[in-house]
């Protein structure tokens, strides 16, 4: 009887990677050590600078782990072993088999002694095919795991092909004897180790239960999975930047590989490291190099897909990199307070406490710079020792949630794999949630599972606009609990002169020469884009867009030879979509002059020059931001609502209130659908069109409900939104009668608030009612007999009175317009029956005729 | 249910491990140590016949001596030569020793035209002394008591001649050469004893000088025999060096395997074929050195040109089958040990045991292994194939509740691990339903057998560790 391994020799030998993580060797008592992991079918490279394949490794494990025999079985070969004393423990008594020697029998002698007179030849053997059938190598494995005599390991490389590949009479008893083993009916000690390639262990588990003949193996297995103390489960990764380093140093004492720089070599390490390459590539790749090892070298291999930039500098980039002050702040704490709190835990301080969180929280706009801060942090978090690799996984709400039931916890857990040991980077993570399909919080129960399985290996990092994160985390405690308060960083917009400053630093990085001129022409369009930018504002990207469009238009301009004069940029080169910004809007008095041009409205003038008034008095204090308000015009149709609006988009155009100041005119059949889904998009339209601008929503109480089956609600609340996204650079003016627009506020509270300032368009007197009517005569060229205007004041008065009977609203200047589309008809047919001569000095005389008899 | 498996081994991949074992199986060969061998073994041959030449000119020279002055003067000289002539031999058969095989044909050839050569120069030169003699002999004719003189001492001296004819195997050489000379002998000696001495004074010196040239006709072919007696000699006591130098497979030098173990006995692996060839030279080696029945010159020369390398070959071919069956042998373990190698290392079966059949190498080997899980056996037989065919393997299933999926996946293990270290494509089929029971107890299989062929081979089972 020998002594079983209750006490193994401990530490891990030299061959053991670090990514051999979980269970790092057989549990004392469990008769499986399962080992999974894109590693296992690599090569591993010891502290000892040895290159081992995954087998060896083991084998150095199980020895030092007092396994006296270590038998392997594979799918081609049942049994076999890598040293002699397992095979000679495997024989009958122990006995020795002789050494297979070169050129030598090892049992049988001839004429010739021990002489082997055949050799191998020179072409490569075929792959031999499987070599035992599964009932020999069954009876085999179970016979060696129930030997009590010998402390006994048994290795199943790729197990899934054994597991797979079984002969279906076999299923039962391969069930059976695994039944046997978990059951504790196994030698004592002796252990069975299944290495599978899948990645994570519950896909170990699934695989194993897919195959259906193995329930209560795929149950044992789960259980192991969930032991928390004193794991069963190894899991064998990619090579870190040490593996890989250690790789580089064995390649290059053994095989003269040239290093190109030294002190490029963790750079190096760091890139090789994150393209996921097993050290079988590498191997491979690093021995087949003529040229000195360098990234360029590896690039030149195509070995290099994913980018690593050089972190030696991390701190000095983000010094350098533009305002974010707060941003560089917050990493600076965050550092020290990781540091702090690992300090502690190597003095056993804290230990209770939960490791500060590496998951972060970005708010703020596009262009701010979230994404490249997640790659600093993936890279700091790396540089700190908290995850292993500084990869990013950007993540979009495509990536991770699927409207087909089942694939987004898929989706979700492969995203996370994909990220696991660096950063996943989810953008606008509140999408998540707005699924209409409610995917989307399947995505968040996985992410939150996924988190909490992998805490060691991710940091996860959401993204998007401060309020609408808010509302997410608000809505989500678990995951809010994920995200501290400390982890939520704020990304503010650029100033205008960073903004500026970033533009230029575009510019240069484009190689591109500048006049002064369009360096002031760039400083006041920064300016313009900055006090009229939305939410949705692009800050840096916008900067990077623009730089590249006056290159486009520099190039347009210049057309530049190679080896010709290069002319510097100059304000020319501004694309045009952007020169409006350059444009001085008309000053305010001239806008306001135009007003006095109007008929009657007093009320509406003297509100509309205090409302310019406060918002200049603002500006000119400069105290925090300042919008140009939304409005109701409340008045009977054709009392100058749609022209005042006109003119009130220009005001604040000057104001600076708005960029562009035009008007959009809408009405209920622009902003609502008739089917479902088809309301939201047509009223983002319109909007969309209006942005910088005006909206003129006439007659906007139609868009109250009317009925179960009617978007006009959907309309109103996509307004409101829309409203407070684009806050600054839309002015909403609903228009309509009074009272009519009453019933619709007082139904839309929400509605309500948002219009601060009302408009009220009287009637117009009579006397208003005839200027115009005299006005607009003039405007189409004509003249008047004296009558004429007691004769048309007669009809309008007539018609007024008749609407008032029917209860219907008088049309005002539209009314007018319509008289005096009258008169010109029938001035036309008159002129007709006139001899041809007399026509056409007749032809710009109104006669009291012309004006038709008043309708009661 | 496959309860025996039968593993073809692709033939491709086999026979290019076949086509190395050939390139294996060069004969070994320390030529030091063969040229070292064959003139310690072939020295004192040399000395012999040498030496009989040596005492064979001395007495002619003493024979010289007892001539007339007439017949002296030229027969000395031709002495003089003949003994220049011989040193020069003896000197290149020295020499000679050193030769390869396809030099000393040429070097043979060469001299037989150098002997050949130098006697029809001698000839030519004696013709001359001889014609002048006859010049001084019409003077003679006028006065017949000094004729008849002459005539007398070119009789005595075709006597002499005659012995020294005499004392070559010349019914061997020029058979048939003497007996028509003895008739014309005869002839003039009844001429003179009838009186008619002083007109026998021509035919007497003709008889006297064709026993002169057949003389050196008889020392030309046995110079020459010699040359070749001693050159065929040579090359069987090197055959039967290169046989001992053959004899065992150096397994460090051949196979470049470190074994301990005694090295491959070439005849063991050859079946019995190097014994054989190796009495086939020692039979001819005796021929060639039989003195009683010597082998003419052709017979000697064939020995060189065409005999000895036959040998050489086939002795080749000898080791080159030695070394197959080793490699083969080899082999066998090898792919059992992959196969056992693939059940052990993916399927958890042991070997509990293993061994060649009745212990002989050279034999089916066998191993069993056990599943101690299971109590499931296999057991591994790896049969050599027929020629230098690839060899069959079985594997015979003793496991009662493995499912065919298993079996086909330690079928696809097998060929994967195979395939892996050797190379070798294997391809299953069943060979038959049930196992043979007979086959699950390998013991008695392997143990070791009365050997009927001795071997020289240890046999070892499983290695001892």
């Amino acid at each position: 009887m020998t002594a079983h391994p209750a006490e193994p020799r401990f530490p891990s030998p030299m061959a053991v990677p670090h990514r051999l993580t979980g269970a790092r060797r057989p549990r004392p008592g469990e008769p499986l050590w399962i080992v999974h992991g894109p590693g296992v079918d690599d090569e591993v490279v010891g502290e000892d600078l040895r290159v081992r394949d995954v087998e060896e490794l083991l084998w150095e494990v199980l020895h030092a782990a007092g396994y006296q025999r270590i038998v392997f079985s594979a799918y081609r070969q049942p049994v076999y072993f890598r040293d002699a004393r397992s095979r000679e423990l495997t024989r009958s008594g122990g006995r020795a088999a002789a050494p297979r020697r070169p050129r030598a029998m090892r049992r049988f002698a001839g004429p010739l002694g021990d002489r082997m007179l055949v050799s191998a030849p020179a072409r490569p053997a075929e792959r031999p095919a499987a070599t035992a059938s599964d009932p020999s190598r069954l009876q085999m494995l179970d016979a060696l795991m129930a030997q009590h005599d010998v402390p006994t390991a048994v290795v199943v490389p790729n197990a899934e092909t054994l597991v797979h590949n079984i002969q279906p009479d076999m299923r039962r008893p391969f069930a059976e004897m695994v039944g046997r083993w978990t059951a504790g009916r196994s030698g004592a000690g002796n252990v069975c180790v299944l290495l599978f390639s899948q990645p994570e262990f519950a896909d170990v588990v699934q695989f194993v239960r897919d195959q259906r003949y193995l329930p209560r193996f795929a149950d044992r297995l789960a259980a192991l999975g969930a032991q928390r103390g004193g794991p069963a489960v190894g899991r064998l990764g990619l090579p870190d930047e040490d593996e890989l380093s250690r790789l580089v140093h064995a390649v290059r004492l053994r095989h003269r590989l040239r290093i190109a720089d030294w002190t490029a070599l963790d750079h190096l390490t760091r890139v090789m490291a994150a393209q996921e390459f097993g050290v079988r590539t590498w191997r491979a790749a690093l021995r087949r190099m003529a040229e000195p090892l360098s990234v360029a070298a590896l690039r030149r291999m195509e070995l290099v897909q994913v980018d690593v930039p050089d972190t030696s500098d991390l701190w000095r980039r983000l010094d350098a990199m533009v305002g974010m002050g707060a941003v560089k702040d917050f990493l600076a704490v965050h550092r020290h307070v990781l540091r702090a709190g690992a300090a502690l835990r190597e003095r056993g301080l804290g230990a209770a406490a939960e490791p500060t969180a590496l998951h972060l929280v970005f708010t703020g706009n596009p262009g701010t710079g979230k994404t490249v801060v997640a790659r600093m942090v993936a890279e700091f978090y790396r540089d700190l020792g908290l995850l292993r690799r500084a990869n990013v996984v950007e993540a979009g709400v495509e990536d991770l949630v699927s409207p087909y039931p089942g694939e987004t916890a898929r989706l979700t857990t492969a995203a996370v794999r994909r990220a696991l040991d660096g950063v996943l980077f989810i953008d606008e993570a509140y999408r998540l949630t707005e699924d209409p399909s409610g995917q989307g919080q399947q995505a968040v129960d996985v992410l939150l599972t996924e988190m909490e399985n992998h805490r060691d290996r991710l940091a996860v990092i959401i993204a998007g606009y401060p309020d609408r994160i808010a509302d997410f985390l608000a809505a989500n405690p678990g995951l809010a609990s994920r995200f501290p308060q400390g982890n939520r960083l704020v990304f503010a917009d650029f100033t205008p002169e960073e903004l500026h400053e970033i533009l230029l630093r575009q510019l240069d990085g484009l190689g591109l020469a500048r006049t002064p001129e369009l360096v002031a022409a760039l400083r006041t369009i920064t300016a313009a884009l900055h006090r009229t930018r939305s939410a949705d504002f692009g800050n840096a990207r916008t900067m990077r867009e623009l730089a590249a469009e006056i290159m486009r238009e520099w190039a347009r301009r210049t057309r530049p030879a190679p080896g010709g004069e290069l002319a510097p940029a100059t304000p020319e080169d501004i694309p045009e979509q952007y020169r409006p910004l350059l444009a001085e809007a008309r000053p305010l008095e001239v806008v306001l002059s135009e007003l006095d041009e109007l008929v009657g409205l007093d009320q509406v003038k003297n509100t509309l020059r205090e409302i310019a008034a406060v918002l200049e008095l603002r500006k000119l204090q400069g105290g925090g931001a300042v919008v140009a308000p939304h409005m109701l015009f409340l008045g009977s149709p054709g009392t100058g609502k749609t022209t005042v609006a006109r003119l009130m988009g220009r005001a604040f155009a000057s104001l600076g209130l708005l960029y562009k100041g035009h008007v959009v005119v809408a009405t209920r059949a622009d902003l609502v659908g008739r089917y479902v889904g088809e309301t939201a998009p047509k009223t983002r339209a319109k909007v969309l069109e209006a942005l910088d601008g005006v909206l003129f929503i006439d007659e906007a109480y139609e868009l109250a409900g009317r009925g179960h089956n009617d978007f006009g609600p959907e309309a109103v609340s996509e307004l409101m939104t829309l409203m407070e996204t684009h806050r600054g650079r839309l002015v909403v003016v609903a228009a309509g009668y009074p009272e009519a627009m009453d019933r619709f506020l007082r139904d839309n509270d929400g509605l309500h608030s948002r219009f601060t300032e009302q408009l009220h368009f009287t009637d117009y007197t009579v006397g208003e009612l005839r200027s115009i009517f005299l006005s607009m005569m003039a405007a189409r060229g004509y003249e008047v007999e004296p009558t004429v205007p007691a004769r048309a004041v007669r009809w309008l008065e007539a018609d007024r009175d008749r609407m008032a009977r029917e209860r219907r609203a008088f049309g005002n200047a539209r009314t007018v317009r319509n008289l005096v589309d009258g008169v010109e008809r029938r001035l036309a047919t008159r002129l007709l029956r006139l001899p041809e001569e007399q026509r056409l000095t007749g032809s710009r005389l109104i006669r009291a005729q012309d004006v038709p008899d008043p309708v009661t | 249910m496959s309860g025996r498996k039968r593993i073809y081994v692709d033939e491709g991949e086999w026979n290019r491990l076949r086509q190395q074992a050939r390139r294996l199986a060069e004969l070994n060969r320390d030529l030091p140590r063969l040229v070292e061998q064959v003139r310690d073994q072939t020295q004192r041959d040399i000395e012999t016949s040498l030496g009989e030449v040596a005492a064979r000119h001395a007495r002619f020279e003493e024979a010289v001596g007892r001539l007339s002055d007439r017949t002296r003067e030229v027969e000395q000289q031709t002495a003089r030569r003949l003994r220049a002539t011989t040193r020069r031999l003896r000197e290149e058969i020295t020499a000679e020793a050193e030769r390869q095989r396809a030099d000393t044909a040429r070097a043979l050839r060469a001299q037989q035209e150098t002997l050949t050569s130098a006697l029809a120069e001698e000839r030519a030169a004696r013709e001359r002394q001889f014609a002048e003699v006859g010049r001084g002999l019409d003077a003679l004719r006028a006065d017949q008591d000094r004729a008849a003189r002459a005539v007398r001492d070119y009789l005595a001296d075709a006597e002499v001649l005659r012995e020294q004819v005499l004392q070559f195997p010349h019914e061997r050489y020029l058979p048939g050469r003497l007996a028509p000379l003895d008739a014309r002998l005869a002839t003039v000696r009844h001429n003179v004893a009838q009186g008619l001495a002083a007109h026998s004074l021509t035919g007497a010196q003709e008889v006297c000088q064709s026993f002169s040239e057949l003389r050196l006709e008889l020392e030309r072919l046995d110079q020459e025999w010699r040359a070749c007696r001693i050159a065929a000699e040579r090359e069987l006591v090197a055959l039967q060096g290169l046989v001992e130098q053959n004899r065992t497979l150096d397994p460090r030098a051949r196979f470049e395997a470190d074994t301990a173990d005694e090295a491959p006995g070439v005849d063991h692996w050859s079946r019995g074929a190097l014994s054989r060839l190796s009495a086939e030279i020692d039979a001819q080696l005796a021929r060639v050195r039989d003195d009683a029945e010597p082998l003419p010159t052709e017979a000697l020369l064939r020995v060189v040109r065409d005999l000895a390398p036959e040998f050489e070959q086939r002795l080749e071919a000898v080791v080159a089958q030695a070394v197959t069956a080793v490699q083969a042998s080899q082999l066998r373990t090898n792919l059992a040990e992959l196969i056992a190698d693939a059940l052990d290392e993916h399927h958890q079966y042991e070997v509990s045991d293993a061994g060649y059949q009745g212990a002989d190498q050279r034999a089916a080997f066998l191993a069993k292994t056990v599943h101690h899980a299971s109590g499931s056996e296999i057991v591994i037989e790896v049969e050599p194939g027929p020629d230098d065919q690839p060899p069959t393997v079985r594997l015979h299933n003793f496991d009662t509740d493995a499912s065919e999926d298993e079996r086909a996946a330690r079928t696809r293990s097998i060929r994967a691990t195979v395939f892996e270290h050797s190379g070798l494509s294997i391809t299953a089929e069943e060979e038959a339903e049930q196992a043979d029971a007979a086959m699950r107890d390998i013991t008695p299989i392997i143990e070791p057998r009365a050997p009927q062929v001795p071997t020289r081979q240890p046999t070892r089972a499983t290695r001892s560790s």
